[in-house]
């Protein structure tokens, strides 16, 4: 049975953010030693969804200004209060460290796939986004499914287990058990958070990018992103079936069939990169 | 899983007594090193030092995926397409991602 709305609203404002306690430690631990530049910190943040999702959040609820790059955001924040969000940060509980492993690899694996794609595709866009704000808008766009599994979990199991059996997408049977779907979630969380317009549109359209007025260009990147992505097998959990990738948006950004092989190429080359140096990165 | 006999490894990777399968070329297709060519350390650092990220050496000194795990990914591959056999761009982006996942073995 689902939940009424306001159950789901009501839990949805105590999201906390959790973090794996070995990324958690080395950022808390540079930070507190103070030697380490800026870059590395954003480095480190910007490889996990919902420590970079809060640290955007906190940035653009103290200003009328639109960050969308973590290095503005935490410029504007300052490290102490950066540091002050790292160390309130939960935890993964045991029991979640395997699927929200899945999750942290699909959103590190879609925010370079948008990189790459927005890379090959710049002489067509009409908009330019800097590759901090596509890297975000590929990390965060997911947010909903984290919720889920974090602060659903009963309701997204039982989707899952639905899953196997059933020809039905995950969304339709998340909204089946909870009553609101990964996209409501992650679009509420995103309203809560005070993430910026263009990663609450990613958040919100990923799986329909032309409805993205406004920004039909880079949630078209992300949407793209996604699939390849997960085409490649960077799926969350047991949530491991494709979607059909928007021919639209295909169009949009000017691809053919015959790009993919080197974009996909690009991609595997910065992911190995990644997993050699940083380790964190699971392909299912 | 097609037969080879070469591999392709990122540079950090690279040990001494290693050979060059492939010649190392830059982007500017300026070639650095012959084919045939014994790495060394000091050429390793040398390569790193000018941007080279990947070389191709003879044989297959690092462990790559077993037969049985090749086999496992292409399975868990045409799971994850099977509910959008019947899209036609979904079958050409399912034989793309396997060429590529072959090729880079």
């Amino acid at each position: 049975m689902s939940l009424p709305l306001p159950t789901i609203a009501a839990r949805m404002m105590t999201v906390s953010c959790m973090s794996f306690a070995s990324s958690r430690d080395k950022i808390d631990r540079l930070i507190s030693e103070g030697s380490a530049p800026l870059s590395v910190l954003v480095a480190l943040i910007s490889a996990d969804p919902l420590l970079s999702a809060q640290v955007l959040g906190q940035a653009n609820s103290s200003s009328t200004a639109e960050f969308t790059k973590l290095t503005d955001a935490m410029s504007h924040l300052g490290l102490g209060s950066v540091h002050g969000l790292v160390k309130a940060s939960l935890p993964i509980p045991e029991g979640l460290r395997r699927d929200l492993a899945g999750c942290w690899s699909l959103a590190n694996a879609c925010a370079n796939m948008t990189r790459v794609l927005a890379d090959y595709c710049t002489p067509t866009l009409a908009a330019k986004s800097d590759e901090e704000t596509l890297h975000v808008a590929g990390l965060l766009h997911d947010l909903g499914t984290i919720v889920a599994m974090t602060h659903f979990g009963e309701e997204y199991t039982r989707a899952l287990n639905r899953l196997g059996e059933n020809r039905s997408n995950i969304n339709r049977l998340v909204r089946e058990e909870l009553g609101a779907d990964q996209v409501a979630l992650g679009t509420l969380l995103a309203s809560y958070w005070r993430l910026p317009p263009l990663i609450t549109a990613c958040i919100r359209y990923h799986q329909q990018p032309l409805r993205a007025d406004g920004f039909q260009e880079t949630v078209a990147l992300v949407h793209v992103s996604r699939c390849l992505v997960r085409a490649c097998g960077f799926v969350s959990g047991a949530d491991r079936f494709l979607e059909p990738l928007d021919e639209e948006a295909m169009a949009l950004l000017k691809l053919r069939l015959s790009d993919l092989e080197r974009i996909l190429d690009r991609f595997y080359d910065q992911m190995e990169e990644l997993e050699l140096y940083e380790g964190v990165l699971a392909r299912s | 899983m097609p037969p080879t006999d070469e591999q392709r490894i990122l540079i950090t990777q690279a040990a001494t007594g290693m050979v060059l399968a492939r010649p190392v070329v830059m982007p500017n297709k300026v070639s650095l090193c012959a084919r045939g060519t014994v790495l060394s350390d000091n050429l390793i650092t040398k390569l790193m030092a000018r941007g080279i990220k990947r070389i191709h050496v003879q044989g297959h000194p690092l462990p790559g995926p077993s037969q049985e795990a090749y086999l496992d990914s292409i399975k868990k591959l045409h799971e994850r397409f099977s509910r959008v056999r019947h899209v036609p761009l979904m079958v050409s982006l399912q034989y793309i991602v396997e060429r590529v996942m072959v090729k880079r073995l």
